[in-house]
């Protein structure tokens, strides 16, 4: 488990990834956001995308965590969803305010919860995590793809 | 499957839905937003909250049916949800601004399918069902809500 001032870090890095994100991608044009510079890595507009679908995805193991015992979580496949028309686009616009929405919503869900549902697990492909766990990691989910983001940008230069 | 006709007319539903639940709250206060007015009800906040909790499964369920040969998708406890403290909060802003904007991206998801990917299906606990199937049902979700708040409201003045 997360000591409370771990926690309360990983909840601060929640509260400003989606105003992080759209830092990263400001007054890029359709050209930068859709072209892959990086052939074996997303586009940005992809890496956008990605955000708000894997957070919902990340929402939902949680209330289903929270709502049933050591329930089995679902995989689901990153580059074929990241590979459909509306999640590859360059209207990141509407992703971006999605995502801002979404963080609200899990960041007051993670703010009502108690320790016991902190220890809460669910049954993932590659282990059992708990929802302390899914905090810390998808706290600093939104960095990574940032960090690729400025990669792919470095690599069109 | 749905006609040209019939999904716009679910697409309109879609567009619309999020102003529908805001104008069934405008103005109730706390007290009504969280009193269980009917015993087997939820309340009118659990209503608004369980909006944006449901299609962000139906949304990720339509993605494992786009990227997965008949899935098995996601099911969840709405009564488990619904029952969890931030389902039951007076403060609904969030879960409003959530679900306006995730209907944005449902509405633009579905705009962008062909036919073969609106046939596509996923295996629910109640039987397969295609893409366009969700299409059509959580289309009409949001004015079922508005409905039992509705009748939650009018339980309050008998």
């Amino acid at each position: 488990m997360q000591t409370p001032a771990e926690r309360h870090e990983s909840l601060l890095l929640m509260r400003t990834a989606a105003a992080e994100l759209s830092i990263a991608v400001a007054s890029l044009n359709s050209t930068q956001l859709t072209t892959r510079y990086i052939a074996t890595e997303w586009t940005v507009a992809q890496n956008v995308h990605h955000m708000p679908d894997s957070h919902a995805f990340a929402l939902n193991n949680v209330l289903i965590a929270l709502s049933e015992d050591r329930p089995n979580w679902r995989d689901y496949d990153v580059d074929g969803i990241a590979a459909l028309a509306d999640s590859s686009c360059h209207t990141i616009e509407s992703s971006l305010t999605y995502f801002a929405a979404l963080q609200n919503r899990l960041v007051r869900l993670f703010e009502s919860l108690s320790d016991a549902q902190y220890a809460r697990v669910g049954i993932a492909s590659w282990g059992e995590f708990s929802i302390d766990d899914i905090l810390r990691i998808y706290s600093r989910h939104t960095r990574k793809h940032i960090t690729q983001i400025a990669e792919c940008l470095a690599a069109a230069r | 499957m749905l006609t040209h006709t019939e999904r716009q007319e679910a697409l309109s539903l879609m567009r619309s839905s999020a102003d529908d639940i805001a104008a069934a709250v405008k103005g109730l206060t706390p007290v009504q937003l969280t009193t269980r007015y009917i015993p087997t009800e939820w309340t009118i906040a659990q209503n608004v909250h369980h909006m944006p909790d449901s299609h962000a499964v139906m949304m990720t369920n339509v993605r494992l049916s786009l990227t997965e040969d008949r899935p098995a998708w996601k099911g969840y406890s709405t009564d488990g949800f619904a029952d969890l403290a931030d389902a039951k909060s007076a403060h609904l802003d969030d879960s409003m601004e959530l679900f306006r904007l995730m209907q944005r991206r449902i509405v633009a998801m579905f705009e962008s399918l062909t036919e073969e990917q609106f046939a596509r299906t996923g295996i629910a606990s109640w039987g397969e069902r295609s893409v366009d199937d969700l299409l059509r049902i959580y289309s009409g979700h949001a004015r079922a809500h508005v409905k039992q708040i509705a009748d939650t409201l009018a339980a309050v003045q008998k």
